[in-house]
This record gives C-alpha cells, structure tokens and sequence, in this order.
C-alpha cells in the first residue's frame, strides 16, 4: 500500500508518539512546534505553539487529554492535547532531552542534558491529570545521572524503576524511588539512540549507532536479542501484534560519501523478533530515519526523517502473509 | 634530549612486529640472529689477496679500492688489509661499505674475480666469515630428525563435493573459505589474525599461500596451513611466482638515504622448495626500467609461459634498449647477452609458450618506424614482425592459449591533430604466423577495454565515446571455421567499461565499475543473449572461480560503504552475500592442470548422466540437511521465547501496578 | 342628434380603424421579432451543427490516425516477434482486417515470458552439467592426486 506522506514540519523530526487507540499521531521535530495529525489519513489537526527550541520528545496521557513535551528550550510542557493550550511550564537549567510519563499518569520523569558543568540528571515530578490547577513544579526526586547525556527515558515494570539510554552506550535501570542505580547493560559499544516498550512491558527494544538494536529483558536487563544492520540505528519499535520489530537510520549527512540515496541506508527494516532475520525493507527517506512509531492496532507503523517528512506505512495483506 | 621530559608511551613502537605478523617461535629466533648480523652487515671480507710486502702495499690498497669503489661507496677508512709484524700483508681485506645491499653486490660481483694468474677473489660478507668459522673442523652429525611427512599441499583439491576455496581478508583477519553452494555461504576453512603485515597471494597452481613481512615472504599450506618455507627479504614489497610455482622472485625498492643518489632495485630468486637463494639482482632503478620510464612497475621480472607443465623456465626483464631473457633453475643469461631492441618500451610473455612479443616506438625522430615483433627462446628467432608508423602507444594482448596475440595500436592522423585506433592480430598456430588488421567500422572511437575469450576463437571490445558504449563480438574464424577475423554481432549502449570472459570461455560479464557504480551484464555470447542484469553498488572487484561456475563480485575498502562480496553463479543469479567493515582482499585459489588424460575427461562427459544422478543427491541431502536444522534451531528458539514470555506474565499478575 | 350620432359613429369607426391598424402593426412586429428569433436560433444551431461536425471530423482523424499508429505499432510487434521465432509472416495487411495491439502484446509478453523460462531452463542445465562433470573430473582425480603424493 502507498505510505501516507505527512508534510509539516520544516526541520528534522526527533521524536513520534501514538496515542493509546492509535487515532492520534504526535511528531516532534527541530523546529519548534510539536505536531497532531489524525492517525488513520494523516491529516493534520494542529500545532502546539510555545517552545523556544527544538522539541526534542514527548508521551501522552492514556486517556489522550494531556501531552507533555520536552525542549532544548530548558522546559518540559504540559498541554491541553485538544485545545493546544499550554497549561503548565517546568523550566530546568539544562536542556530537557527526554520524557516519560508513568504507567497511569501520575509521574512523569524528566531527563536533562548535561551543561555549564552540570551533569545529566533525571527529575522524577508529579502530575495531576484530574485537575490541572493542582499541578506544581516540584521535583520529588532528582537523580544524578551517568557522565554525557541521558538520551533515552523508560518506565520500567510495576513503576518502580526508570531505565534510560545513554551517550555512553549503557542502559542503566535506577530505582524510582530512592535513585540507586539497581542494573547496569553495556551491551551497546556507542550511543544509543531510541528505547521502545514492549506492550506487557516484559521486554523493550534499543536503538543504537553501534549499527545494531537488540531486545532487553526488562527487569534484568538481560540482552535477549539482537539485530544487525548495516547502518547506524536511530529508532526500533516492536509490533504490538506480530513477533517483529522495525528499525531505521542511516548514515549520517557528514558521513555519506556517495550522493545516492540508496547508499546511505535510509529504509526502515523489518526482522523477526525471535529468529533476529531481516525480513523485508520498505524505503521513501531522502535522509536518515530519525523516528518511528507502531501503529497500536499493528497494521501501520510511521517513521520520521532528517529530511523533515513523515511517512505512514501501512502494512498490507502480502506483509501479514509472511510467516 | 631530555628524557625526563619524552612521553616514552607515546614515541613507542607498536607491539612487537614477529607477533604481530603472528609467526611463530622458530622465526622469532632467526629474526634475532639477523638483529646481531646488523652490525657488520655491510662488512665483506675478500680473501685469495697476493701476500705482499710493505713496498708494495699501497699499490694493492689503491688497487683494491679502484675495484670496489666501482660497487659501492666504501666508508671512510672502510678498507683494512692486516699485515703482520713484518709489515707483510696476510692475504686478505675487510671493506666496509654504506649499506648492506652494496655490499651484498660486492659479494656477488666480485667472487671469483680474477686479479691476476694466481689470485682469484674469494668474497663473502664480513657475517657469513664468522659464522663459518664457528663451525667445527670434524663433521658432527646431527642427531637424527624423527622423520615428519610433509603434509599433502594439494589435499584441498580432494574435496569430496568439489568446491572451491578462496581466501578474504578483512581488518586484521585472513580468512579461508570453502564457496558452499549448496548451504549458500562460505564455509570457514582457516582463519589467523595478523597473519600477513600487507597482503597475500595465492601461488600459480594454488599450493601455497604467501603472507608479506617486512622480513621477507612465508609460504603456507597443506591441511593445517602450517608454515612451508620462509623468504629473507627485508622490506620486501612485490612477489611473483614462476607458472610451475618451483621458483619465486622477490622485489624491493630502498629510497636513497642522500640526496642526489638514485632509487636502488633488490630483486632475489628462491628455489620455493629448497628455500634456496637461487640469484641476486641489485642495482640503480634505471637497470630494471625502460627508457624515458618512470617509476617502477612490478612484475619486473617476468616468467615465461609454459604449457608442457616443465619446471625449467625463462624469464626477463627490460633495460635500456634491450631485453634480457635468463634461464631457470641455472639463472644465468640466456646465450651470456640480453636481445638488443633500441628504445624498447614494453614486452609481454605468451602464457603458453617461450615467445616475446616488444614493442619499440620510432626512433631517431620517426627516420626508424616503430615495430612491433615476436621472438621466440631460446633461439632468440624472430617469429613475426612488423613496421608500424605514426603509432602513440601499443597495448599487448595474448589470448590465454598463446593461440592468437593483437595489439591495439593507437595512431595519430596524418595532420597529427587527432588519434584513431586499430588492431593487429596475430595467429600463433598458423605457419609463418599470418597477420591480420582489424578496424572499427568508427575508428576514431575510443576503445575503452579489450578481451581475449579464455581457451577460445573470440575476442570482446568496448568502444564508444560516451557514458554507454557499445560491445562487439569478434571471431577470429569465420562462420564456415576458415581463418577470418570476422564480425559476430555489437551490442548498442551497454553500462560497461570493464571486461570479465569466465574461464571456461562463452559467458563474459559486462562490468560497469568506478562511475557506473557496479552494474553487470552476464552475456552468453554463443546466443548472443543476456542472461542477466544486475546491480552491486559501488563494487570494485570481480572475480571468476577457476572453473567458471561461480564469480564474485566485491566492494573493497577503497570505498567505506558496503564492504564485502556478492557470490553469482556465472549465469548471475545470486547465491550469497557477505558483508565486513575493512575488506581488502578477495582472491580464488587456483588450480593447477588435472591429472586426467584427454581420453578420461572424454570418457567422464560422455558418461556424465552416471555422475549427475549421485551428485543430485548428494546435493538434495545437504541442502534438506541444512533446512532441517535451521527449522529445528528456529523451533528452540521460539519456544525459549515463549516461555520466557510466560515466565514474565506470571510474575506481573501477582504484582499489582502503584 | 343625427349628426351627434353620425359623428360618434364615425370617432368610433375612427378608433376602430385605429385600433386594428395598431393590432395589425403589433402582429406584424410580433410576427417579425419572431421570425428573427427563428432566424437566430437557426444560425445558432447551424453553427453548433458545423461545430459538431468539425469535432466529428477532428475526431475521426485523430481515430484514424491512432489507428493507424496501432496498426503500425501491431506490424512493427509481429514483425519482431517474427524475427524472435524465426517465423515468416505478411507485411501488408488486407483491408477489413482489424489488429488488435493489446493482444498481439500479450501474445508477445506470454511469448517473451516462455523465452525467458525456456532460457532459465537451459541455463539451469547447463549450470547442473558443468558443475557435475567439474565434480567428476576431480572425483576421478583424487586417486591420482594420492598416488602424485605418496611417491
């Protein structure tokens, strides 16, 4: 089936996010404004207008009211998903790299980047969905992070912990609540650049310019697989309804050497999850994949580029007839 | 310098080279007996020196250094003759020269120099003085070896399904690989890091590999790839094997250390078998290159054709206005003079037989014509010539059987303003060898590539001007089977710039390399057809199997992106892929002539059907073989994962969610 | 009173008069804005009916033109597809005699698709027949290759 090509954003994306019935698809990018389309024809509904940098993530309430985004700009912001309005602005001294929100609303843990001689650190803060007036800026938990930037933010089962990504090539899982460091992965030798959940939440999936992603056990952190590509990875996802996974990237611009497109690697990739096999390759990018997203119902999955498109590839009959 | 103040981290060599080049202890031990060589490497010892009185010793002296001097500059106060206490001379001379290769041309040059009637030279390096010495006057015999079978070099040519090797190297890894057709991949035969410090290369027939160090070239083989012989040759850059593989030559260039000296040129020959140093070859660049030329281009020596499958062997190299042909296992100059030729430019061996062909460009201002001729050995017989005018430049081309030799000859119009190309060929096997002239029907297009077809009547041209050129198919008989050079078809606007005929001849792949970005045309030229078009993007290399049933594709590390090889089978469809980062090398191993006699292999293809039943179950086993056990290895893994699934799901039920 | 009555009459005769004098001129009016009506609406329709017949006209020429491409195009197709199986056919068509190009292509697609399977097949037995008599020729050689060493 034809993908569905999204223009909006001038600069490029960073970050993609479905709501919980897929209906909604959030993009963030460099330019300032995060994005909402409607998920099933791509059509666009609206901008969230307030940063002062690039959007560099973002996640959205269950429910779909609230979307919390996080910018260079030094703050995470909380919006009203429906009217765009801002209600709420927790400005940092850094700039925010990573958000997560918990399982049920109720937390969210903020990342920030390291500057001016300020390490990384992650902000554990509260947030009030059921009324917004109640929200403050308190911070319940302020957690030191590794040397070099937290690229990547998790949360892991039950709550109780926060896993993150690093500059460093590390995942690293840190108790919620009093911030030790519980397990440590060096499995990834360079940065990694993306962590995806599982749907049950037993598993999730890294990204890595190491030129591979592989799955991790969620508790133990436990290198459970691992795909190989020929490219720098910046995003993998895992299919909500197929044991699969799809991952994109490609050679940086500075890195390219030829002028093809072909040859910098700009398709996303399908494996098994199980049997590590590649399984096919959809293209469209003109330039490294930045982002990706499932689609929850399975049967589509999006993908962002350095080029500053979007792209909705709906999967078609001869994809669910591969075994 | 202070060294409190050197980082001795930081000017450190890197590790220890012998470990590096990964050869083993016995090497290490040599390599330190050459260390304390170092010392007095450059020291020859002449003895069979008249025994002279002090009236007459500085005639001697000057004499001596009249003699030597002529080699190699001698060093200040580099010339010693010990005199006892009677002030008479002992008969023998130490002289010290800059380096180590002059002396070694001093020991080559002037042992068994005769001096007068009585005195005839006896020269060898200052080294090899002391080591004789230390040996015993009485012969010791040596306690007997326990007695070790040389390994079986040609044991991979028993392979039970008869496949291929070829070796790959990548990083800092040599690897060895059988080509499996069967289970679609390479099947990992040898693989050792550091094994070689610049490249490798596989001997004529395939018995050996050769691995490059700075110390000089090791062979190895058989089984277990152990070492089998090892070269001395300090900073050796190029080797080159003689077609039957008993003799190897090895070449190094050395960079004058002052200024105002010329390039020095090493070349040795080994007995590959003995490890003997057969001859030395040393002297200034200008000795091993052409007139006018610039630079070096190795092979400098090259070796005759050979098809009787003999081991004795000519080989030669180019000088100024002459060629001169010498004879293996003797190594002495053919007839004791090399083949005057003024202002040769260029020569070319027949890979099947002892005949020359050279090329001399006009001389004394276009009054000589160029001439292209064809010589024969030992006889030194001119077996075809012929007078050329208003040529720029020749290439040599002889068809793999020496049945047939062109040369494409590049000529400029008579205003001098343009250029235009045209063909002389030659037939080998024909009395008085005839010749024939070949034009384009366009002439003044460029001819962009040239190719003899393998054991065959045909030959292939690229020409064209432009970014898609056209192909054309000659035959050098025509349809009736008579000797005619004759047009068999031209293929209009191919993406090809580059020519691969498989070894078995009738499939020739149309390369489109460099800036056609890897795109290949597998061609059957019997039906005149494309069997296949395919893309390998940037590839670099291509590479046919000996026996023209597989050809590989590879991007080398010339490029960054998508190092590896593709695997095709010679109608291009494709087997495998194999991908490393730093891929450098992709070489088939080659065989050498089967040991059937004509009437077997006759017999074999006659009763192929017997064969080709067995074959194809063997082929069907293996292949259901590896199916099976990578369904059985996927089945594993997923119910391990299945399970581990499970495992988690019982685990979160019984904790409830903050 | 007479007179009265005579001179009534004769205004009343007068206005009658009158009045069908202005009816006849009216009719006559009415009668030419009709006829013009008529006239304009026949040259309109005269000049839509040229129209329409040049439309009519380009367009069968254009028909016939592709046509007559097709035809072409169908000759040029059996001509190669005579050329590719060495068949002989005839170049000139007889008049009536409609080519149908989407079929002939298909017959040359279904033609060329069986070429290239009966070129597959081939080169699929040739690749089986050198690999196997390599593969016997070595199997026939390994003996002599054992004797070659042990001597």
């Amino acid at each position: 089936m034809r993908p569905i090509l999204l223009k909006g954003h001038e600069r490029p994306l960073t970050f993609i996010r479905y709501n919980r019935e897929g209906d909604l698809l959030f993009t963030c990018a460099k330019d300032h404004h995060p994005t909402l389309w409607y998920g099933d024809t791509g059509e666009r509904v609206g901008t969230y207008v307030g940063h002062n940098g690039a959007v560099w993530t973002c996640d959205v309430s269950d429910d779909s009211s609230t979307l919390l985004t996080g910018s260079a700009d030094t703050t995470a912001k909380l919006w009203d998903a429906k009217t765009g309005e801002c209600y709420f602005t927790f400005t940092f001294d850094q700039p925010v790299r990573a958000v997560a929100l918990a399982h049920g609303g109720k937390r969210a843990a903020i990342t920030t980047d390291p500057f001016m001689g300020v390490p990384s650190a992650i902000h554990i803060v509260e947030i009030d969905l059921e009324d917004r007036s109640r929200q403050t800026a308190r911070v319940i938990r302020r957690i030191d992070g590794p040397q070099g930037r937290v690229t990547r933010v998790l949360w892991g089962p039950l709550n109780r912990t926060v896993i993150t990504g690093g500059e460093d090539g590390i995942i690293r899982s840190w108790d919620a609540e009093n911030g030790e460091v519980l397990k440590i992965s060096q499995e990834h030798s360079k940065q990694i650049q993306h962590l995806s959940m599982s749907e049950d939440g037993s598993h999730f999936i890294s990204a890595s310019l190491d030129k591979t992603a592989k799955v991790f056990d969620s508790e133990t952190l436990e290198c459970m697989k691992t795909y190989s590509a020929d490219r720098p990875v910046n995003a993998a996802i895992l299919s909500p309804i197929r044991d699969h996974i799809v991952l994109g990237g490609g050679q940086d611009a500075m890195s390219v050497t030829t002028t093809s497109s072909k040859a910098g690697k700009f398709d996303s990739k399908i494996y098994h999850k199980i049997f590590e096999e590649e399984i096919g390759g959809i293209r469209g990018h003109f330039g490294p994949i930045n982002a990706l997203a499932f689609n929850p119902d399975g049967r589509s999955f999006t993908s962002g580029g350095e080029d500053g498109y979007v792209r909705i590839h709906p999967l078609d009959n001869s994809y669910f007839e591969i075994p | 310098v202070d060294w409190n103040k050197v980082d001795v981290e930081s000017v450190e060599l890197p590790r220890d080279e012998f470990e590096r080049a990964g050869l083993d202890k016995p090497v290490e031990a040599e390599i330190e007996e050459l260390k304390q060589e170092s010392g007095f490497a450059s020291v020859i010892v002449v003895d069979n020196l008249p025994m002279i009185a002090e009236a007459k010793y500085a005639k001697l002296l000057s004499v001596l250094t009249k003699i030597f001097s002529q080699i190699g500059t001698i060093r200040e106060g580099g010339l010693l003759m010990p005199q006892d206490d009677s002030k008479t001379s002992l008969g023998f001379a130490f002289i010290e020269y800059e380096n180590e290769q002059q002396a070694q041309s001093a020991v080559d040059q002037t042992n068994g120099y005769q001096l007068d009637k009585k005195h005839v030279f006896k020269v060898c390096k200052f080294d090899d003085f002391e080591k004789y010495e230390k040996v015993p006057d009485e012969y010791v015999a040596p306690p007997p070896k326990p007695f070790a079978k040389r390994e079986n070099t040609q044991a991979w040519m028993m392979d039970q399904r008869g496949r291929d090797q070829f070796v790959c190297r990548f990083g800092d890894e040599t690897e060895i690989f059988w080509n499996d057709p069967q289970t679609k991949k390479g099947e990992d035969v040898y693989t050792r890091t550091h094994w070689t410090e610049s490249y490798v290369q596989w001997s004529p027939k395939g018995s050996f590999l050769a691995t490059v160090h700075r110390q000089g070239v090791a062979l190895w083989g058989g089984e277990s790839f152990g070492r089998i012989a090892k070269y001395a040759h300090n900073a050796v850059q190029f080797i080159e094997f003689s077609p039957c593989e008993r003799f190897l030559a090895t070449g190094s260039t050395h960079e004058p250390s002052k200024a105002g000296e010329t390039t020095q040129v090493l070349v040795n020959f080994f007995d590959t078998r003995s490890g003997a140093k057969l001859r030395t070859f040393t002297g200034p660049i200008s000795d091993f290159i052409a007139e006018g030329q610039q630079g070096l281009t190795w092979p400098v020596f090259k070796w005759a054709g050979q098809s009787n499958g003999k081991c004795g062997a000519f080989f030669a190299k180019i000088a100024t206005g002459a060629i001169s042909v010498y004879e293996a296992p003797e190594m002495t100059l053919v007839d004791k003079k090399s083949i005057k030729l003024p202002g040769v430019v260029d020569f070319c061996w027949s890979p099947a037989d002892p005949i020359l062909s050279c090329f001399q460009p006009e001389q004394n201002g276009g009054n000589v014509p160029a001439r292209l001729s064809l010589i024969g050995l030992p006889s030194k017989q001119e077996v075809r010539s012929k007078n050329l005018f208003n040529v720029v430049g020749v290439n040599m081309h002889w068809q793999s059987g020496g049945d047939y030799f062109a040369a494409k000859i590049l000529r400029t119009t008579k205003s001098k303003k343009s250029t235009y190309s045209g063909f002389e060929l030659f037939r080998l096997r024909e009395p008085n060898c005839p010749m024939e002239v070949l034009e384009l029907p366009n002439k003044a297009e460029k001819i962009v590539a040239f190719a003899w077809e393998p054991k065959g009547h045909r030959f292939a041209i690229i020409h064209g001007d432009g970014a898609r050129p056209d192909v054309s198919f000659y035959s050098m008989k025509d349809k009736q089977g008579n000797n005619n050079c004759t047009l068999i078809g031209t293929i209009k606007n191919k993406t090809a710039n580059h020519l691969f005929w498989s070894p078995n001849g009738r499939v020739v792949i149309l390369a489109g390399l460099k800036t056609m970005n890897g795109q290949f045309e597998f061609f059957d030229v019997d039906a005149m057809d494309t069997m296949a078009s395919v893309e390998h993007f940037m590839a670099t290399d291509v590479e046919w199997d000996p026996t023209g049933r597989f050809v590989t594709t590879a991007v080398t590390s010339v490029h960054q992106m998508e190092n590896g090889y593709h695997m095709w089978t010679f109608n291009g469809k494709l087997l495998y892929k194999y991908g490393k980062d730093r891929f450098f090398q992709f070489l088939w191993r080659p065989r050498g002539k089967s040991l059937l006699s004509p009437e077997q292999e006759a017999d074999i293809e006659k009763n192929i059907k017997k064969y080709s039943k067995r074959f194809e179950e063997i082929d069907e086993k293996i292949r259901n073989e590896a199916d099976s056990s990578a369904a059985s290895e996927k089945r594993i893994k997923e119910e391990k994962w299945r399970n581990w699934l499970e495992s988690k799901k019982a685990i979160r039920e019984t904790q409830a969610y903050k | 009173a007479e007179h009265k009555r005579a001179l009534a009459r004769k205004v009343v005769i007068e206005r009658r008069k009158e009045e069908a004098e202005r009816a006849a001129a009216e009719k006559e009016k009415a009668e030419e804005a009709a006829r013009l009506a008529a006239q304009r609406k026949h040259e309109a329709n005269e000049a839509k009916r040229l129209e329409q017949e040049a439309r009519t006209r380009e367009e069968a020429r254009i028909r016939a033109e592709m046509e007559e491409k097709e035809k072409q195009e169908a000759l040029e197709l059996l001509a190669e597809q005579a050329k590719r199986t060495g068949k002989k056919m005839t170049t000139t068509l007889e008049d009536g005699v409609v080519l149908d190009k989407r079929a002939i292509m298909q017959e040359a697609i279904q033609e060329q698709i069986k070429a290239r399977q009966e070129q597959e097949r081939a080169l699929n037995a040739l690749a089986k027949r050198m690999d196997h008599v390599e593969r016997a020729k070595r199997e026939e050689s390994i003996p002599l290759i054992e004797k070659a060493y042990n001597e």
